[in-house]
């Protein structure tokens, strides 16, 4: 039964990490550029999840889009700080200007709340589902439902809506789509709020089974860029399998060595599947896509 | 408007006395604290010239520079308290160690483009600070080790603050000088490498090699750094491997100003400094510095050394008179030969069995409709892209294996549908960084103005390219490509975007080089400017060649009659 529950705590975390993984895709494919603060917007839901929970003695389920509205606009403000002013010069301007704001939410974060790790408010208040034999853990269930739920809201924003297509316009062509009609300054705008507002839930989820501290930020954009690179770039299952695959090395490595080591060990395997198979595990090239 | 002489003439000066005055205070300040901090202002500063040389210059954005100092700091602690051997063995071997890890991680990160990079440099870092974190038997965990042992060097130990400061301060001037060492037309090149890294290739440029090279560099700065930044602190513990140092060296080369020593210096005495006043902040000082980097970015992308600079009046290169004449006819010319090649693009037939030859001194028109293969043809000519089959020779000897800038070096020139320029620099120096075995700055301009004259472009030498007009940035490429000496030329269509009085320059400028015996290949739409200048007519139609013969031969054939009257509609 141990096995059943930890199968659970994994799927759980890859639906937080493939969350995480699919806002930072989003930003690539719209904007051509990595914004290195992804991480960072991780940490910053959870701790807004952290604070709101304190203050108002909510479950995590309820604060949901509180804290996506409001992660959604920290990714507002990281657009109009780091992004469009610098828009028209080269990319590597961008990543040092999204860093520039990661260090900033870092250290706001570790002034406001501490050094120290915080646990986040609980997804729901109830105690663990018995189905006969098996126990489980609503909260990893409440996890991976909340995730899909989240993903599947995202695929029909994307792929059904007015909305969705602009935004993917945008991404192929900005020129095009500037000449059909689309203000690709909105679209843009937007997907940043879409992806921090993912990055946001992201934290919130995580938040309660796993601590947040204001570092995290580092390793969690390295775990979105290691999913998509397994998962090969710009699919919703890519990023999916490649969650999937980085919590399973997560949750077994941690189980049957140590945690330290499982991070070190996906982090050579990130080196060396860059090294030998520069087109992802299941796809597209990682290593040219810009 | 970027000149690379004046540029590095002016961050040699900054510099040269940055590091003069730096020396002095060293020497007649009393003050420990103040001496600690100058030690580690010197410790940052070679820290960050690593960085400008990878960033700074080249654009790459590593962020496992700070890795390779805490690489370089537990080399020389771990190594001191063991061997308590000589700092002249140790500090060296910091760097070593540092450049050898570089040498390790670059195969995989070395390949991928700008984002990717920085993300698998990323890894690199966090490797490296959860191995000082949790190799407890080595590196002292989380507590890291403490206390070392003073530095000694040639036998003598350094006890006193001030001469440990100058030490790191000669450590400084180096690291300088060897910044410096590859002069002016490498820091032209890297210049062409980062803005333009197509036409680089094109050039015979080897971007990997000089990311390589820049790469090492960095790693060998920032080792050194970390052994001396050790007996500056007397400590070593896991901070140094974390994200922030790293962020620091950022900040530095942001707000110092980037690709210049000078930035690197700056930035560091402000980082080591700095903090000093800004006690007010406490926890925020970060926040600060992440602030400061986005405001410069945004205000100010050529940092503090850019500004200083632009408060100077702006002196014209001394070399700016155009240079000699350099007369230099060689022998050009040769035959490139394509047997049989072909490419698919995931099961769709780009180009099937193609063969064709280019002779010196004949200019080739290969015409055929949009999505004919006409730039795959091109671009597995000059090696962008790897033919599926067949077999390319170039004088004699077969180049199919060869990449782009290989190829180049041997002859194989190209230009570009969209102009593949630089910018921010003259048009006299983005030809000039194309010109090969040349030892000087001063002898690549003066070949680079030769080619000017020829094509009637000498007047605007100095002009920045950003503000040329399309047709002189047209001609501009055509004259990049010439820098490099080629025995045969590839143009992909020329004259978009040119007037009808331009296309008939430029076709006299094309007949000029047929004349030097260059050999030349023109993918055109224009037919009325392709059909008189050309020697022979390649027709290409869904990646096969239909036709191929003198223009007006192809002309009569009936079964081509649809294809030159598609054409003639379109232009």
């Amino acid at each position: 039964m141990l096995i059943l529950q930890l199968a659970l705590n994994t799927l759980a975390l890859a639906a937080a990490y493939a969350l995480v993984a699919l806002g930072f895709v989003l930003i690539i494919n719209a904007v051509g550029a990595v914004n290195f603060a992804h991480g960072d917007l991780v940490v910053a839901g959870g701790f807004i999840a952290v604070a709101l929970g304190a203050q108002f003695d909510l479950s995590g389920i309820v604060l949901a889009p509180v804290v996506i509205v409001l992660a959604g606009l920290l990714g507002l403000a990281l657009s109009l700080l780091a992004y469009f002013p610098l828009r028209r010069g080269p990319p590597v301007g961008i990543y040092v200007s999204t860093i520039a704001i990661g260090v900033m939410l870092q250290n706001a974060i570790l002034n406001l709340a501490g050094p120290a790790p915080r646990r986040g408010p609980a997804l729901l208040d109830s105690a663990p589902l018995r189905l006969g034999e098996i126990v489980m853990s609503s909260q990893a269930l409440a996890t991976l439902v909340l995730a899909l739920a989240l993903m599947g809201g995202l695929h029909l924003l994307l792929e059904r809506t007015q909305f969705g297509r602009r935004l993917r316009a945008t991404a192929q062509d900005p020129m095009m789509a500037e000449s059909i009609g689309i203000d690709t300054r909105r679209a843009i705008a937007l997907s940043f709020m879409l992806a921090a507002g993912l990055a946001g839930a992201a934290g919130l989820l995580l938040a309660p089974l796993h601590f947040v501290s204001s570092h995290d930020g580092a390793g969690l954009i390295l775990k979105a860029y290691v999913a998509t690179v397994i998962g090969g770039w710009g699919r919703l299952r890519g990023a999916m399998l490649g969650a999937l695959i980085v919590a399973t090395f997560e949750i077994a490595g941690a189980t049957l060595v140590s945690q330290p080591a499982a991070e070190a060990a996906l982090y050579v395997m990130l080196l060396a599947i860059l090294w030998l198979r520069p087109q992802g595990l299941f796809g597209e090239s990682a290593g040219q896509r810009a | 408007m970027r000149l690379p002489d004046r540029d590095l003439r002016f961050d040699r000066t900054l510099s040269g006395g940055l590091i003069v005055v730096a020396l002095l205070a060293c020497l007649t300040i009393d003050d420990a604290y103040l001496l600690r901090l100058l030690a580690i202002a010197g410790c940052y500063s070679i820290l960050a010239i690593g960085h400008q040389r990878l960033f700074g210059e080249l654009g790459v954005l590593s962020l496992a520079q700070g890795a390779f100092f805490a690489v370089g700091g537990y080399t020389m602690a771990i190594s001191s308290l063991r061997t308590g051997w000589d700092g002249t063995v140790l500090l060296p071997l910091a760097a070593v160690v540092a450049m050898a890890l570089a040498l390790l991680v670059a195969p995989p990160l070395l390949k991928l483009a700008s984002h990717y990079f920085a993300l698998a440099s990323l890894a690199v870092a966090q490797l490296v600070l959860l191995g000082a974190v949790n190799l407890e038997s080595l590196t002292g965990g989380s507590n890291g080790l403490s206390p070392l042992p003073p530095l000694a060097l040639a036998g003598s130990v350094v006890t006193t603050g001030s001469a440990l400061a100058v030490v790191v301060w000669s450590g400084v001037a180096l690291c300088a000088a060897a910044f410096w060492l590859p002069g002016a037309l490498a820091a032209l090149r890297r210049h062409v490498l980062r803005d333009a890294p197509l036409a680089a290739q094109a050039l015979g440029l080897d971007p990997a090699r000089w990311r390589l090279a820049a790469f090492v560099f960095a790693a060998a700065c920032a080792g050194l750094a970390g052994g001396l930044y050790v007996p500056a602190t007397g400590v070593v513990a896991p901070d140094i491997a974390e994200l922030a140092i790293m962020i620091n060296v950022l900040a530095m080369t942001v707000i110092g100003g980037r690709g210049r020593v000078a930035g690197a210096i700056i930035g560091a005495l402000l980082l080591a400094f700095l903090p000093e006043f800004l006690r007010f902040l406490g926890g925020w000082q970060l926040f600060a510095w992440g602030a400061a980097m986005l405001l410069v970015l945004i205000a100010a992308p050529g940092g503090i050394v850019g500004l200083l600079q632009r408060l100077l009046p702006l002196r014209r290169s001394d070399a700016m008179d155009g240079g000699a004449d350099a007369d230099r006819t060689e022998a050009l010319g040769g035959t490139l030969e394509a047997q049989r090649v072909g490419k698919a693009f995931g099961g769709v037939i780009a180009l099937a069995d193609a063969s064709l030859e280019i002779q010196g001194g004949e200019i080739v028109g290969l015409i055929g409709a949009n999505g004919a293969g006409k730039t795959t043809l091109l671009n597995i000519l000059s090696g962008f892209e790897r033919s599926d089959c067949g077999r390319i020779f170039w004088r004699d000897g077969e180049i199919t294996r060869l990449v782009t800038h290989d190829r180049a070096r041997l002859g194989i020139g190209r230009s570009f549908q969209i102009d593949q320029l630089p910018g921010d620099i003259a048009l006299l120096d983005a030809v000039a960084a194309g010109v090969p075995r040349a030892a000087t700055l001063a002898d690549a301009r003066s070949a680079a103005m030769t080619i000017l004259r020829a094509l009637a472009l000498e007047r605007l030498a100095w002009a920045d390219l950003q503000a040329l007009p399309p047709a002189t940035r047209r001609m501009a490429d055509i004259a990049r490509a010439l820098a490099a000496r080629p025995g045969v030329l590839l143009l992909d269509e020329p004259t978009s975007g040119l007037t009808q009085a331009e296309r008939a320059g430029l076709a006299e400028v094309l007949r000029d080089l047929r004349r030097r015996g260059i050999g030349l290949l023109i993918v055109e739409h224009d037919l009325q400017f392709i059909l008189p200048l050309s020697d022979r007519l390649i027709c290409l139609e869904r990646g096969r060649i239909v036709g191929e013969g003198s223009p007006d031969a192809l002309q009569s054939r009936p079964e081509l009659r649809s294809f030159f009257a598609s054409h003639a509609v379109r232009s």
